[in-house]
């Protein structure tokens, strides 16, 4: 045996599931070879290595408690609820459904008032996609809206690129997002992500911006409003007209 | 001792007892198989819990051929796999402080802290089948017929992943 063949079995060598011949075959050639005995001590370092790393215990309280929360969750339909930080507590680090009845008033009183934001959220949410329905589409609505000049990205308003900025679209994207709600199949097109855009007739929708550019204005909502990811670079042609 | 086809019996027979047996008997490799790949005790409780309840709800196509073991790592990858598609920055874990030295582990001595930790982060970094055998066989000691089981590849195939795993670990420790 040589060493490359040697070295190739060192682990199930070590792990001692090779057949009794062969392991004596690597011990002779570990006898002689100071380099594979330090490859087989690498190796057993790494392993003992990896062996010897603990990681924090939960503690009694969780693993008592975590069978009878999946069983609930599971019988109720229930779904786990990531509970704010502030809410943590030590010894039952992990929240699930049961965060009420709470535990000290201070949560309560975050609780409570995260709840009441939650709702005032979603009443002005609802408020604001039925104004801007009302309103009608594209760049009347928009610019009603928005105080007149500063309208987004909008196929009804070429050239409009001029003041995208990724902040303002960060600061009012619960508005896009009804506006595209209400744009019909191209509004839908983004929200679903499904490459509508790339058609060539609604390219033309767009007019004054390459392809490339198309794609980072796509990639650019994507980002901020559906919560995905972004890969594209901004286009150079872009670049001194986008606030970044 | 009961047997998981037992457990599974009477969890089909609408016993809400027998869910609870069967959790508790694998929370622990589940939790903390999956803690090793999220690097977030929080989050691990979640995917931990999402993973048995995907588990049970999809019991109908758990074929009694395999193991319940091997199918809950297997739905554990999946799980984990979703949660960082969701949010690629879940990837930028912070493993310092989590990680111990085992005070019962007589040959603990033979690594550093330093190591210890470098060795975890090396881990973290290895390709995914990689990363989830190297997991699964020194950690929640599998035999390679399970592994292989658990990534869906053959037994030589796992055997060839460990392999590559601890080379690549063994070369990012002596650099």
């Amino acid at each position: 045996m040589d060493c490359r063949e040697v070295q190739d079995q060192l682990i199930e060598f070590y792990e001692d599931q090779l057949d009794r011949r062969d392991a004596e075959q690597i011990r002779g050639h570990l006898e002689i070879c100071s380099l594979c005995r330090e490859e087989l001590s690498s190796i057993e370092k790494v392993i003992l290595g990896l062996k010897s790393q603990r990681l924090s215990d939960p503690g009694e309280v969780f693993w008592r408690d975590f069978p009878k929360k999946v069983r609930k969750a599971f019988y109720e339909g229930g779904r786990s609820i990531r509970v704010p930080i502030l809410l943590r507590v030590r010894e039952g680090f992990y929240r699930t459904t049961n965060w009420l009845p709470f535990s000290k008033p201070v949560n309560a009183a975050v609780s409570i008032a995260a709840m009441v934001l939650i709702v005032v959220g979603l009443l002005f949410f609802r408020a604001g996609w039925f104004w801007m329905g009302s309103r009608g589409i594209g760049e009347e609505a928009l610019e009603g809206y928005f105080g007149g000049t500063e309208v987004i990205v909008s196929p009804f308003a070429p050239g409009s690129l001029d003041s995208l900025s990724l902040h303002q679209l960060n600061g009012i994207s619960r508005e896009l997002m009804g506006w595209l709600g209400g744009m019909g199949s191209l509004g839908e097109a983004i929200l679903k992500g499904d490459g509508f855009l790339r058609e060539e007739g609604v390219f033309n929708q767009l007019e004054g911006l390459n392809s490339t550019e198309l794609d980072f204005v796509y990639d650019a909502l994507k980002t901020r409003y559906l919560k995905t990811s972004t890969s594209l670079p901004i286009p150079n042609g872009l670049r001194g007209r986008i606030l970044c | 001792m009961i047997s998981d086809f037992d457990l599974l019996d009477r969890f089909e027979d609408g016993d809400q007892g027998a869910l609870e047996e069967i959790v508790s008997k694998y929370q622990k490799p589940i939790f903390f198989f999956i803690l090793r790949m999220v690097w977030d005790e929080a989050d691990a409780a979640d995917l931990s819990q999402k993973t048995f309840i995907n588990a049970l709800r999809n019991i109908g196509r758990f074929d009694r051929r395999s193991n319940l073991k091997t199918w809950l790592y297997r739905i554990a990858i999946n799980v984990c796999k979703n949660h960082f598609r969701d949010d690629p920055r879940r990837r930028e874990v912070n493993i310092e402080g989590m990680v111990f030295a085992d005070q019962k582990n007589p040959l603990d001595h033979i690594i550093s802290e330093e190591e210890r930790i470098g060795l975890s982060l090396a881990l973290n970094h290895l390709p995914e089948k990689q990363r989830h055998t190297v997991i699964l066989k020194v950690y929640q000691d599998l035999k390679y017929r399970e592994i292989a089981a658990v990534t869906g590849c053959s037994e030589g195939t796992a055997k060839a992943n460990f392999h590559f795993g601890v080379k690549k670990l063994r070369e990012i420790l002596t650099d």
